[in-house]
């Protein structure tokens, strides 16, 4: 992302900026009129979740689930690229992955949220594995449709060139499937952050699930409204540095 | 997908062996169980349900349900009225995805025509992508309360981004590979549109469904966990109650369910997509 594309691409940042004050304004303007009971205007909920972030916990509890979301995320990228590689590279093991992966996926995890407390307690072990659920089968089913889209000619000429079969598997498999790795990779990590704040309020009120929760039951509207906003900025920036570094690590391959 | 594979399926008269009859027959039904895709996955869901079977029969039923007992369970789960609680749950869910499609369809038309309003949404589809929705949860409470209106309203903000973005490519692809074609051919701009723009998109819209019934679906359960009513009320209350063969039947029901949405979707799409050059 070069500044000249920046600029090249001008129109469209001013239009993305005016679109999100146009909505502050209209956040404004609603929330002011006092019509509505659960929105108070940004002029009250910026100062508020500022001063939350200051002076108040907002900042520790969002990097609590943050973190959990960072540990369970790396759980599931060091079992879900090895199952991934797994069902890319064998048939046999891809005939029973391949439904087990998209089914996992399709399935909603939540629903494991009233029992999990039995097999792992209610604490971090249980929080990790939601996130867990939540990222690894992504993870998976992407690194494995990264492998079966190396073409099989170029392991052929690696084999005829006289490479090593670990070389093979390295520079030519993992390097030919990395777009679509980093692609599940970035994905993970919105489901990672999704998966964690689910866990930290549906399972036991903690963290930043706890600060939301407590917030809403005591209708402190704009201590609320500020965690909403803090969580979903920094969700999308994670996301935006995601993609970012994905580019960068591909930019071998977008620059042919 | 693997493509259906031949290799070694039956291996009949094995030169250096003589089996006997039987002992021929079990040969070939191991080699079909190895070397056949339905083989190996009906050797995997046998070894699943017997790795179930056995952490069943050595943790006791407080831990894990046997199959039997999670079998008959289901049975329960059809008698005993609780299916009428998850079909209440998937009336509320279509009612938000209805307005899902009303909302997000129009949107992502919009977006797929024009680049001003693909800019001005941009923000808010991403925001819609990359934020954990979940965190809203108690704001919506707030302003819903927990009836009807709260539930459709989880459930159009978890599903509708698949829709307006999934719509917007499909739009965006038809417009620009096929319309310098159709001016061309100087067809009417209203023939363009439903006779070209609509097939070459309805793949992509329905792509976009498929992934958002599966949103709305999970949307409901999360909306319902949270306030404990509906569906994800009853799971919540059998699985604190450790109504575990109960609990386990409803939740082979619920991914069953997940799972079916998902393949009729994926079947319907593969079938419009076959109007449709493969490449995009």
């Amino acid at each position: 992302m070069s500044a000249r594309r920046l600029i090249a691409n001008w129109p469209r940042y001013a239009r993305y900026t005016l679109s999100i004050l146009l909505f502050f304004v209209i956040w404004q303007i609603i929330g002011a009129s006092g019509k509505f009971f659960a929105i108070t205007p940004p002029s009250e909920v910026l100062p508020e979740m500022w001063d939350e972030m200051i002076h108040g916990d907002l900042i520790t509890v969002t990097l609590g689930t943050l973190s959990t979301a960072a540990l369970g995320l790396l759980i599931a990228i060091a079992v879900g690229i090895p199952v991934g590689l797994l069902a890319g590279a064998s048939r046999r093991a891809n005939w029973v992955l391949d439904p087990l992966l998209n089914g996992a996926y399709a399935a909603p995890i939540t629903i494991m949220l009233p029992v999990i407390g039995l097999y792992l307690g209610l604490g971090l072990k249980a929080k990790l594995f939601i996130v867990f659920l939540f990222c690894v089968f992504v993870i998976a089913i992407s690194t494995a449709s990264g492998v079966r889209s190396v073409p099989p000619a170029m392991r052929e000429i690696g084999s005829a060139f006289g490479m090593p079969r670990s070389a093979i598997a390295w520079k030519i498999v993992l390097r030919g499937a990395s777009p679509e790795i980093f692609t599940g990779l970035r994905l993970s990590v919105s489901r990672a952050v999704q998966g964690a704040l689910l866990a930290d309020l549906l399972l036991q009120a903690d963290d930043l699930g706890l600060y939301l929760s407590s917030a809403g039951s005591s209708f402190e509207i704009s201590k609320l409204l500020g965690g909403i906003l803090l969580i979903t900025v920094v969700a999308v920036v994670l996301m935006a540095i995601a993609r970012g570094i994905e580019t960068w690590l591909l930019r071998w391959k977008l620059g042919t | 997908m693997a493509t259906e594979a031949s290799v070694g399926t039956v291996p009949g008269e094995t030169p250096g062996r003589s089996f006997g009859g039987g002992r021929r027959a079990l040969g070939a039904l191991w080699s079909w169980l190895t070397n056949t895709k339905a083989g190996v996955r009906l050797l995997a869901v046998l070894g699943l349900l017997i790795i179930w079977q056995l952490v069943a029969a050595w943790k006791g039923p407080t831990w894990t349900p046997t199959v039997q007992a999670t079998a008959s369970a289901m049975v329960e789960v059809f008698t005993e009225g609780y299916v009428t609680t998850l079909g209440e749950s998937l009336k509320t869910m279509f009612a938000g995805f209805g307005i899902t499609l009303l909302i997000g369809i129009p949107l992502g038309v919009l977006m797929g025509v024009s680049k001003i309003a693909d800019d001005l949404l941009t923000p808010w589809t991403m925001a819609l992508f990359s934020s954990p929705k979940e965190a809203l949860l108690p704001l919506l409470i707030i302003m819903f309360g927990t009836e009807f209106n709260y539930q459709v309203s989880v459930v159009v903000l978890f599903s509708i981004f698949f829709v307006i973005i999934n719509t917007a490519a499909g739009v965006q692809y038809a417009d620009k590979e096929l319309l310098e074609t159709a001016r061309a051919f100087k067809t009417p701009r209203l023939a363009f549109a439903r006779k070209i723009l609509l097939p070459a998109a309805a793949p992509f819209v329905v792509a976009g469904i498929r992934l958002g019934l599966g949103m709305a679906f999970k949307a409901m359960i999360i909306a319902e966990l949270w306030i404990s009513v509906g569906t994800g009320g009853l799971i919540d209350q059998i699985g604190s109650q450790r109504q575990l063969d109960l609990f386990y039947a409803m939740a082979v029901l619920l991914v069953a369910l997940a799972i079916g949405i998902y393949m009729v979707l994926n079947w319907l799409e593969n079938r419009l997509r076959h109007d449709v050059p493969a490449n995009t």
